[in-house]
């Protein structure tokens, strides 16, 4: 008797369980189907990392372009669609952000994809959206993203190739450096950006003394920096995101290193840095493709817009407002067919917040940077971009 | 450059040795790893910060935090692993894994996922001794690590709960049968633990910043010391973690610094080869 009751109840929970499977299968489908059929609204992924050591970073490219959606949205949509923000965590990580494209390509079906923000999950994804002829426009810098022959792949950044040489330049010439040690991230990012200063270095007559590593998510860097400062350079390269630069500068003062302190991109540039890093980050130099303080019409509206819906006016905000507002240009023209979308925003030509926006043959843009530094606790720009 | 690296590693190893001594106390009276010791030591940390943002003294807020850090890890014992007293180690231990993966997600969800400074009054001084630049703040870690550990050893060998502590890591079905509270000496275990790893996190606030997975790391290197050290051993632990902090500050500065924890895992794994049972381990004998 008692197994039997056993076992009628077992079947009762399998029944139970069983419909619930069906339930979710079938709601999944339906949504599915209503995906191919596409409604009312255009997909765009947004890879980012959400959370984990880079959150930060990701929810200032999901204000960007959520501000910027909302702009086209209230302007009436993309040909009459509504535009629809997939947001997917690559946590920073080559093999998260392979599985978030695949994700979105597969199950949301979206046209284009915003992101990543690191160039290593970025080289990993693009795997998976070239193939699958998906829009992908990145902000990662490694010049390495310029070599992947992906006709879909384009970077709403500067490369790193461009970035490097204005930097060193500025360095070799105005700062009067010999002798440079650097200190990079030990990811595709930090190496292959460490390698484009030192082909530059050979024609400025300056001389990279040491070559100092650190892995993502390190905070102590007191190891490198005492390395650094028995050599006596006349300056420190960093190659790093804002954390990590405002912990190097301070651990550097902890250390007694007081030396000049340059980066060859923007990936610093935050009020963050400054938070951070405070009176140890002053003098700080650095390439950057964009000014916040910029008196053009783009960076008021996009200013006036970020502080009506209550958004940190970031540079990377700013950028990823630039890549939505380009993608949506992209799909506008192409009508949602993918090698239309893929022309037009080859051959896309609007006025951004980052100054005009164009792609060359690579993908990449062909604007050139400004060089700026942090004094008294503020960024300005002490050379314009040629 | 050699007292540099020195001091640089003596400040690390004391933060890994303040973490490996909560791995090793829960690990003597429950065997098993709690695998959300790190995110004590992140919670330790944010609450101090909250604390001085709200002009509480300094010293208020690193009791605050060191408390609230205690209380966390009494609460997850109480919470969570209390009922699972009975069921296999590898369910507490994915418990472990799943409280810590939760609370980062909590933390970023109250605080955000942007690193914060803590303020230490010590951070921006330096002491220059014959040429040579050593930061306060670092030599204040060091004072404080050294402290916990005088303070823990007379705890441990010279109080009655200290004795119970150890008798419950001998076999704690048995102190139990001698008439003490078992349940009293795992939380007490837990409340302690988590206070030294909640001060570690403070420690390092002002220098490494916090944010909501500042603990996967620290709590990485707390275990591996605690493995070199001998599972168990607290002395061990103590030891093993300022060895591993030294040799991995060596590793950065005279080897590569790219390679500095792979440097550290080749050691640790050449000491396992050696004493499987730890640098300061007893070989127990398990009884048939």
């Amino acid at each position: 008797m008692h197994s039997k009751k056993l076992v009628v109840k077992k079947m009762v929970m399998f029944l139970v369980l069983a419909f619930l499977l069906v339930g979710c299968s079938a709601k999944n489908s339906s949504t599915g189907s209503s995906n191919s059929a596409s409604g009312d609204t255009l997909r765009v992924g947004l890879q980012a990392p959400m959370t984990g050591d880079n959150a930060q970073y990701g929810q200032d490219m999901k204000n960007g372009v959520e501000l910027a959606f909302k702009k086209i949205n209230s302007e009436g949509g993309i040909n009459g669609k509504k535009l629809e923000l997939i947001v997917g965590d690559d946590k920073a990580t080559p093999s998260e952000a392979v599985a978030v494209v695949n994700k979105m390509i597969n199950n949301d079906r979206v046209k284009a994809i915003i992101g990543g923000y690191n160039s290593s999950p970025t080289l990993a994804s693009q795997e998976v959206s070239g193939p699958a002829k998906v829009l992908h426009l990145n902000m990662g810098a490694s010049p390495d993203l310029s070599k992947t022959k992906n006709p879909y792949l384009f970077r709403v950044i500067l490369t790193g190739s461009v970035y490097v040489p204005a930097v060193m330049n500025y360095m070799a010439k105005e700062k009067n450096v010999k002798k440079i040690a650097a200190i990079f991230e030990n990811t595709d990012y930090g190496i292959t950006m460490y390698d484009a200063a030192k082909q530059s270095t050979k024609d400025l007559g300056v001389d990279f003394i040491t070559a100092e590593k650190y892995n993502p998510g390190d905070k102590n860097f007191s190891a490198q920096l005492s390395k650094i400062k028995t050599l006596k350079p006349d300056a420190v390269m960093v190659v790093g995101l804002y954390n990590e630069v405002a912990l190097i500068e301070q651990q550097a003062k902890q250390a007694g290193l007081n030396v000049q302190f340059f980066s060859p991109d923007d990936s610093m540039y935050s009020e963050q840095l400054i938070k951070l890093g405070g009176d140890a980050v002053e003098n700080h130099i650095f390439a950057s493709m964009i000014d916040l303080n910029a008196n053009t019409p783009q960076m008021k509206e996009f200013k006036a817009l970020a502080e009506k819906n209550n958004v940190p006016a970031q540079a990377n905000t700013a950028i990823a407002f630039d890549a939505a507002m380009a993608i949506a240009k992209a799909l506008e023209k192409g009508g949602g067919n993918a090698d239309k979308d893929r022309d037009a925003l080859a051959n896309i030509d609007i006025s951004g917040i980052t100054g005009p926006i164009k792609f060359d043959k690579n993908g990449d843009r062909s604007n050139t940077p400004m060089i700026m530094q942090v004094q008294n606790g503020t960024f300005k720009v002490i050379k314009d971009s040629e | 450059m050699f007292v540099d690296q020195l001091i640089n590693g003596i400040v690390l190893g004391s933060i890994y040795a303040l973490m490996a001594i909560g791995y090793t106390m829960v690990w003597n009276v429950l065997r098993f790893i709690n695998f959300a010791h790190g995110e004590v030591y992140m919670g330790g940390a944010f609450v101090s910060l909250y604390l001085l943002l709200l002009d509480t003294p300094i010293w208020l807020a690193y009791l605050g935090g060191v408390c609230a850090g205690a209380f966390l890890g009494y609460l997850m014992e109480k919470v969570v692993y209390m009922r699972m007293r009975k069921a296999p180690k590898l369910n507490l231990l994915i418990a472990a894994i799943g409280i810590s993966i939760v609370l980062q997600n909590v933390a970023q969800y109250i605080w955000g996922a942007t690193p914060e400074r803590l303020n230490s009054p010590f951070l921006s001084k330096n002491f220059t001794i014959a040429d040579m630049e050593i930061n306060q703040h670092y030599v204040f870690i060091i004072i404080l690590t050294i402290l916990v550990m005088i303070v823990l050893e007379l705890f441990m060998n010279r109080t009655l709960m200290g004795k119970a502590v150890q008798a419950a890591s001998q076999d704690i079905n048995a102190t139990q049968l001698m008439g003490i509270n078992a349940n009293k000496i795992i939380s007490i275990t837990f409340a302690i633990g988590s206070a030294v790893g909640a001060l570690a996190g403070i420690l390092v606030g002002p220098v490494f910043l916090v944010y909501p997975t500042m603990g996967v790391f620290a709590g990485l290197k707390g275990f591996t010391a605690s493995v070199m050290g001998g599972m168990g051993n607290i002395p061990g632990a103590m030891i093993a973690g300022l060895l591993l902090g030294i040799i991995e500050s060596f590793a950065a500065g005279f080897i590569s610094s790219g390679y500095r924890d792979a440097v550290a895992m080749v050691i640790l794994l050449f000491i396992l080869l050696v004493r499987p049972q730890g640098i300061f381990g007893k070989i127990i004998q398990q009884k048939v």
